[in-house]
């Protein structure tokens, strides 16, 4: 039964992970890719991390990984955050021809973002 | 300096000083809680707001609804990115929208900003100087009015629950 469950959550986790680092390719601007990877690399490491826990329960291998899952839950997003704030700050080209919204566009001088520079030289 | 006491965080650091020696047992815990206790004895000053235990305790049934939801959000977003990204022509209309929120503290915005980026189709990109408003890149905004309305109704009266 254990094996069972076990098995299931590091099928779960593999699968998300391939699909995301698919997407990671797949996907059109740095944006973008940070979606493939922030979700399905938590859910991913989580689950197999939650596999090990099951598997090995009250013991350092098990507990370590417990306490790995929460630590990853909170940084996985805040690395994202930060990687899609300094991306946008340093002006990586994005895929315009695709974007149909852009709130923070004008504001985001008032927020000591650098000032626009030259196009002609894409990150 | 007297209106920092972080001391709740003893029992906390303590259940994660067990964790970490491998074992759940009474002398793990004690270790824990002396090792807890001149940590957060040192690092006090840097603490910047104090809650008791009581009320971290009364935290818990609004923790967990809030835990059940993200869990369920967590999922439906892995579908739709393994959709997205396994669909040949990938049908996204990405772009950024703004978002006010109603938490007025740090710790209930940043648990809001982390919780947008788990769910589905949204990332958490900026947030004002003031923390009122956040910045989301959103992989499908066809309607941005619908976006901020699911992130209300399904994570900002969770969070608000917990963190304010």
């Amino acid at each position: 039964m254990i094996n069972l469950i076990t098995g299931l959550l590091i099928g779960i986790g593999t699968f998300f992970i391939v699909v995301g680092s698919i997407g990671l390719i797949r996907f059109p601007d740095v944006l973008n890719r940070m979606h493939a990877t922030t979700k399905t690399t938590t859910l991913g490491a989580c689950s197999i991390l939650l596999a090990a826990t099951v598997k090995y329960g009250n013991s350092p291998i098990g507990l370590k990984s417990f306490l790995a899952l929460w630590f990853l839950l909170i940084t996985a997003p805040t690395g994202a955050h930060m990687i899609a704030r300094a991306a946008y700050r340093v002006r990586v080209r994005l895929a315009t021809d695709r974007m149909v919204a852009d709130d923070l566009e004008g504001v985001a001088e008032r927020f000591g973002y650098p000032p626009e520079q030259d196009q002609d030289q894409p990150i | 300096m007297e209106k920092h006491k972080p001391w709740f965080l003893i029992p906390v650091l303590a259940l994660i000083w067990c964790f970490l020696s491998g074992a759940l047992n009474l002398a793990n815990f004690v270790m824990g809680l002396l090792v807890g206790s001149l940590t957060v004895f040192w690092f006090r000053p840097f603490f910047p707001w104090h809650t008791s235990l009581l009320r971290l305790f009364r935290k818990v049934p609004a923790f967990l609804r809030y835990l059940r939801r993200f869990l369920y959000e967590l999922a439906k977003a892995n579908v739709q990115v393994a959709y997205l990204a396994l669909h040949p022509k990938m049908p996204i209309r990405p772009g950024i929208i703004s978002f006010h929120t109603r938490h007025r503290s740090a710790l209930g915005t940043t648990l809001l900003a982390n919780s947008i980026t788990l769910t589905p189709g949204t990332l958490t990109m900026d947030v004002s100087p003031d923390g009122r408003t956040l910045f989301i890149h959103t992989l499908d905004v066809s309607n941005p009015e619908e976006v901020r309305e699911g992130i209300r109704r399904g994570l900002e009266d969770y969070t608000l629950g917990v963190a304010e």
